[in-house]
């Protein structure tokens, strides 16, 4: 099991999936060609994490902007996560938004109502 | 709306001055990327979310949803048509047109006619029940492109099918994005 870091392009965000520190963290844009592919292979890596025996992720998202093929992606990756909570992993969840984007905050918004694992919703400045 | 914005039709060729960035062509995923890049350059450090995200499924729209299609040398959808992003003063104004097959056409028509008469809390609810959703039926991605584009520009958004025959038909969706 190793750690990964994609690097960001124009239209994919950064993606750091750190084994040792039990981290996941997602920052740029996103609207790739195909999202459901680009985001398979973070689920992939997510499956594989818990499957070694760990017990604790923290994901962090921070993005820009995202077309709606990747919302429907981060659907299912809080899905995915509300999954590993269920079964009695330690799930932490930080949404970042830009101040004053409120859409990126509704968003924030919805995902917190609809899942029970702890969520943030954090702003930040530019 | 569409009576707010009907001049809109006259006007636009009166914008041509105030074009901020167009293509018309074969839209590869690498177009995409170029045209988002361009109107990225063209607006200097100004960057307005709500105007990329609706110029990127726009754009998304022609190369997946043409029926004009090109092979791609990686077999991925390259639709054919036109978009351009135009000043308006107050707004934006982020104009898109393609063929689409006829006999697609109504459920297209309903789909975005039902859109369009929401209120932005009806629109959120239906996005968000739309995601949790399948794909409709012919939705390469999650069928929420319309839903989303008139939430980003508050229901300014128009649409128009011209028929060329049975087969054809050019579809144009035109977005208005508030600059503040």
């Amino acid at each position: 099991m190793e750690s990964i870091f994609l690097g960001k392009t124009t239209e994919t965000p950064s993606v750091r999936m750190d084994v040792e520190v039990g981290i996941i963290e997602l920052e740029g844009n996103s609207y790739p060609e195909n999202a459901f592919e680009f985001y398979q292979q973070i689920f992939d890596w997510i499956d594989a994490y818990f499957s070694t025996g760990a017990d604790a992720l923290k994901a962090s998202f921070r993005l820009n902007y995202f077309n709606t093929s990747s919302a429907k992606c981060m659907l299912n990756f809080m899905t995915l996560l509300q999954k590993y909570h269920a079964s009695d992993k330690s799930i932490a969840i930080e949404w970042h938004y830009e101040v004053e984007d409120d859409d990126m905050l509704e968003i924030g918004k919805a995902f917190s109502v609809d899942f029970t694992m702890p969520f943030s919703i954090l702003s930040y400045t530019d | 709306m569409t009576q707010k914005y009907s001049p809109y039709q006259n006007l636009l060729p009166a914008l041509k001055a105030r074009e901020i960035v167009s293509y018309e062509g074969i839209f590869t995923h690498e177009a995409v990327v170029q045209f988002v890049q361009e109107l990225s350059y063209a607006l200097g450090g100004e960057k307005p979310k709500k105007l990329f995200v609706v110029t990127i499924e726009l754009i998304q729209n022609i190369k997946n949803y043409s029926a004009e299609v090109h092979a791609t040398p990686e077999n991925t959808q390259a639709g054919v048509g036109v978009a351009t992003v135009y000043d308006g003063g107050d707004v934006f104004i982020a104009v898109s047109g393609n063929v689409v097959h006829s006999s697609d056409v109504e459920r297209v028509k309903t789909h975005c006619t039902k859109v369009q008469g929401l209120t932005s809390q009806e629109l959120r609810t239906l996005y968000n029940e739309q995601m949790k959703g399948n794909p409709p039926e012919g939705s390469k991605g999650a069928g929420l492109g319309f839903i989303d584009i008139a939430m980003k520009t508050s229901g300014q958004v128009d649409f128009e099918f011209r028929a060329f025959d049975n087969e054809y038909t050019f579809f144009t969706i035109t977005a208005f994005i508030n600059k503040l």
